[in-house]
Protein backbone atom coordinates (compact mmCIF):
# COMPACT_ATOMS: atom_id res chain seq x y z
CA UNK A 1 0.00 0.00 0.00
CA UNK A 2 1.31 3.43 -0.91
CA UNK A 3 1.16 6.20 1.65
CA UNK A 4 0.12 9.32 -0.21
CA UNK A 5 0.43 12.99 0.71
CA UNK A 6 -3.27 12.95 1.50
CA UNK A 7 -2.84 9.97 3.86
CA UNK A 8 -0.05 11.83 5.63
CA UNK A 9 -2.11 15.03 5.83
CA UNK A 10 -5.06 13.14 7.32
CA UNK A 11 -2.83 11.37 9.84
CA UNK A 12 -1.22 14.67 10.82
CA UNK A 13 -4.59 16.33 11.19
CA UNK A 14 -6.02 13.44 13.26
CA UNK A 15 -3.03 13.47 15.57
CA UNK A 16 -3.02 17.25 16.01
CA UNK A 17 -6.75 17.37 16.74
CA UNK A 18 -6.57 14.50 19.24
CA UNK A 19 -3.64 16.06 21.08
CA UNK A 20 -5.22 19.50 20.87
CA UNK A 21 -8.41 18.27 22.49
CA UNK A 22 -6.40 16.89 25.41
CA UNK A 23 -4.76 20.29 25.95
CA UNK A 24 -8.11 22.09 25.68
CA UNK A 25 -9.50 19.84 28.42
CA UNK A 26 -6.45 20.43 30.63
CA UNK A 27 -6.58 24.21 30.18
CA UNK A 28 -10.35 24.53 30.14
CA UNK A 29 -10.58 27.09 32.96
CA UNK A 30 -8.01 29.41 31.35
CA UNK A 31 -9.53 29.10 27.89
CA UNK A 32 -13.10 29.60 29.09
CA UNK A 33 -12.05 32.89 30.66
CA UNK A 34 -11.09 34.32 27.25
CA UNK A 35 -13.54 36.50 25.30
CA UNK A 36 -16.05 34.70 23.10
CA UNK A 37 -14.74 34.15 19.59
CA UNK A 38 -11.07 34.28 20.59
CA UNK A 39 -8.96 32.10 18.30
CA UNK A 40 -6.53 30.00 20.35
CA UNK A 41 -3.65 28.28 18.55
CA UNK A 42 -2.18 25.53 20.70
CA UNK A 43 1.23 23.94 20.21
CA UNK A 44 0.39 20.27 20.62
CA UNK A 45 3.81 19.34 22.05
CA UNK A 46 3.93 21.81 24.95
CA UNK A 47 0.31 22.92 25.30
CA UNK A 48 1.43 26.56 25.14
CA UNK A 49 -0.73 28.80 23.03
CA UNK A 50 -1.13 32.16 21.34
CA UNK A 51 -4.42 33.99 20.83
CA UNK A 52 -5.95 36.47 18.42
CA UNK A 53 -9.26 37.92 17.36
CA UNK A 54 -8.89 36.15 14.02
CA UNK A 55 -6.93 33.22 12.62
CA UNK A 56 -4.98 35.59 10.34
CA UNK A 57 -3.97 37.66 13.37
CA UNK A 58 -2.90 34.70 15.49
CA UNK A 59 -1.21 32.38 12.97
CA UNK A 60 1.95 34.52 12.45
CA UNK A 61 2.35 34.66 16.25
CA UNK A 62 2.11 30.86 16.39
CA UNK A 63 4.80 30.46 13.73
CA UNK A 64 7.03 33.06 15.40
CA UNK A 65 6.76 31.46 18.84
CA UNK A 66 6.82 27.76 18.02
CA UNK A 67 8.68 27.64 14.72
CA UNK A 68 7.65 27.02 11.11
CA UNK A 69 7.31 23.25 11.46
CA UNK A 70 5.27 23.23 14.69
CA UNK A 71 2.04 21.25 14.64
CA UNK A 72 -0.92 22.99 16.23
CA UNK A 73 -4.60 22.88 17.02
CA UNK A 74 -7.16 25.64 16.57
CA UNK A 75 -9.61 26.17 19.44
CA UNK A 76 -12.33 28.82 19.27
CA UNK A 77 -13.79 30.09 22.51
CA UNK A 78 -17.56 29.40 22.48
CA UNK A 79 -17.53 29.39 18.69
CA UNK A 80 -17.67 26.67 16.04
CA UNK A 81 -16.99 26.33 12.35
CA UNK A 82 -19.81 25.06 10.16
CA UNK A 83 -19.35 23.86 6.61
CA UNK A 84 -22.83 23.49 5.24
CA UNK A 85 -21.80 22.03 1.93
CA UNK A 86 -19.80 19.18 3.38
CA UNK A 87 -16.40 17.94 2.32
CA UNK A 88 -15.32 15.66 -0.50
CA UNK B 1 -18.79 49.81 -5.59
CA UNK B 2 -17.08 46.54 -6.50
CA UNK B 3 -19.05 43.61 -7.87
CA UNK B 4 -18.41 39.96 -8.73
CA UNK B 5 -20.67 38.24 -11.22
CA UNK B 6 -21.14 34.50 -11.10
CA UNK B 7 -23.69 31.97 -12.20
CA UNK B 8 -25.81 29.05 -11.08
CA UNK B 9 -24.07 25.97 -12.46
CA UNK B 10 -25.56 22.89 -14.08
CA UNK B 11 -25.88 21.27 -10.64
CA UNK B 12 -27.94 24.20 -9.33
CA UNK B 13 -25.14 25.70 -7.20
CA UNK B 14 -24.25 29.39 -7.06
CA UNK B 15 -20.62 29.65 -8.18
CA UNK B 16 -18.17 32.50 -8.61
CA UNK B 17 -14.67 32.66 -10.04
CA UNK B 18 -11.99 33.96 -7.68
CA UNK B 19 -8.66 35.27 -8.98
CA UNK B 20 -5.50 34.26 -7.15
CA UNK B 21 -2.54 36.61 -7.79
CA UNK B 22 0.21 34.79 -9.69
CA UNK B 23 -1.83 31.59 -10.07
CA UNK B 24 -4.82 30.16 -11.87
CA UNK B 25 -8.22 31.33 -10.73
CA UNK B 26 -10.54 29.01 -8.84
CA UNK B 27 -14.23 28.30 -9.09
CA UNK B 28 -15.99 28.34 -5.72
CA UNK B 29 -19.49 27.43 -4.60
CA UNK B 30 -21.11 30.16 -2.50
CA UNK B 31 -21.99 28.23 0.66
CA UNK B 32 -24.08 30.30 3.07
CA UNK B 33 -23.92 27.42 5.55
CA UNK B 34 -20.13 27.89 5.84
CA UNK B 35 -19.29 30.55 8.43
CA UNK B 36 -15.62 31.11 7.52
CA UNK B 37 -13.86 32.35 4.38
CA UNK B 38 -12.62 29.63 2.05
CA UNK B 39 -12.51 25.85 1.85
CA UNK B 40 -10.05 24.22 -0.56
CA UNK B 41 -9.06 20.72 -1.56
CA UNK B 42 -5.51 19.74 -0.58
CA UNK B 43 -4.09 19.67 -4.11
CA UNK B 44 -5.88 22.91 -4.93
CA UNK B 45 -4.30 24.70 -1.96
CA UNK B 46 -0.85 23.61 -3.12
CA UNK B 47 -1.48 24.60 -6.74
CA UNK B 48 -2.76 28.03 -5.68
CA UNK B 49 0.34 28.72 -3.59
CA UNK B 50 -1.35 28.64 -0.20
CA UNK B 51 1.04 28.14 2.73
CA UNK B 52 0.16 25.35 5.16
CA UNK B 53 0.36 26.59 8.75
CA UNK B 54 0.70 23.28 10.59
CA UNK B 55 -2.57 24.13 12.35
CA UNK B 56 -5.56 21.83 12.36
CA UNK B 57 -9.18 22.26 13.36
CA UNK B 58 -12.48 20.47 13.83
CA UNK B 59 -15.36 21.54 11.61
CA UNK B 60 -19.03 20.59 11.73
CA UNK B 61 -20.54 19.45 8.46
CA UNK B 62 -24.09 19.84 7.24
CA UNK B 63 -24.75 16.27 8.35
CA UNK B 64 -23.77 17.23 11.93
CA UNK B 65 -20.74 14.97 11.65
CA UNK B 66 -17.36 16.34 12.71
CA UNK B 67 -14.36 16.41 10.38
CA UNK B 68 -10.74 17.47 10.76
CA UNK B 69 -9.10 19.91 8.39
CA UNK B 70 -5.77 21.64 7.95
CA UNK B 71 -5.39 25.41 7.84
CA UNK B 72 -3.49 27.38 5.21
CA UNK B 73 -3.12 31.03 4.30
CA UNK B 74 -2.84 32.76 0.94
CA UNK B 75 -3.94 35.72 -1.10
CA UNK B 76 -6.91 36.21 -3.39
CA UNK B 77 -8.39 39.04 -5.42
CA UNK B 78 -11.69 39.85 -3.77
CA UNK B 79 -14.04 42.63 -4.84
CA UNK B 80 -11.25 44.61 -6.46
CA UNK B 81 -8.65 44.17 -3.73
CA UNK B 82 -5.86 41.67 -3.08
CA UNK B 83 -6.48 40.34 0.42
CA UNK B 84 -4.90 37.81 2.76
CA UNK B 85 -7.24 34.95 3.46
CA UNK B 86 -7.15 31.82 5.59
CA UNK B 87 -8.46 28.60 4.15
CA UNK B 88 -9.71 25.32 5.52
CA UNK B 89 -8.06 22.51 3.60
CA UNK B 90 -9.62 19.08 3.19
CA UNK B 91 -7.34 16.09 2.86
CA UNK B 92 -10.16 13.92 1.51
CA UNK B 93 -9.46 12.52 -1.97
CA UNK B 94 -11.07 14.56 -4.77
CA UNK B 95 -14.34 13.16 -6.07
CA UNK B 96 -13.42 11.36 -9.28
CA UNK B 97 -17.01 11.18 -10.53
CA UNK B 98 -17.16 14.96 -10.99
CA UNK B 99 -13.60 16.21 -11.32
CA UNK B 100 -14.40 19.25 -13.43
CA UNK B 101 -16.88 20.98 -11.12
CA UNK B 102 -16.28 23.70 -8.51
CA UNK B 103 -14.46 22.12 -5.59
CA UNK B 104 -13.85 25.14 -3.38
CA UNK B 105 -16.37 26.68 -1.01
CA UNK B 106 -16.76 30.39 -0.35
CA UNK B 107 -18.18 31.17 3.07
CA UNK B 108 -20.01 34.02 4.76
CA UNK B 109 -16.86 35.58 6.22
CA UNK B 110 -16.04 36.85 2.72
CA UNK B 111 -19.59 38.14 2.35
CA UNK B 112 -19.50 40.52 5.31
CA UNK B 113 -20.62 44.00 4.22
CA UNK B 114 -21.81 42.57 0.90
CA UNK B 115 -25.08 42.02 -0.83
CA UNK B 116 -25.40 38.48 -2.21
CA UNK B 117 -27.97 38.04 -4.93
CA UNK B 118 -28.76 34.61 -6.36
CA UNK B 119 -31.32 34.65 -9.13
CA UNK B 120 -31.98 30.99 -9.79
CA UNK B 121 -34.48 31.76 -12.54
CA UNK B 122 -31.90 33.55 -14.69
CA UNK B 123 -28.92 31.60 -13.25
CA UNK B 124 -27.21 34.80 -12.15
CA UNK B 125 -25.12 35.42 -9.02
CA UNK B 126 -23.97 38.86 -7.88
CA UNK B 127 -21.80 39.80 -4.90
CA UNK B 128 -21.54 43.51 -4.33
CA UNK B 129 -19.89 45.66 -1.66
CA UNK B 130 -22.24 47.80 0.39
CA UNK B 131 -19.76 50.42 1.68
Amino acid sequence: MTVTDLDQARARSNFACEQGEIWVAKKKDHLDALPTGTVVLIDIVTGEYVTGKTFLEASPLFKQRFGPSALGFVHRVRDRTFIGGGIG
Amino acid sequence: MAKIIGSVDELGRPVVRIDVPGHDSLLAVVDTGFNRALMLQHDQAITLGFAFTGLNEYVELGTSSISKVERATGRIEWLGRAIAVDAFVSAEPPATHRPDTARALLGTELLQDCLLLVDFSSRLVEIETQD
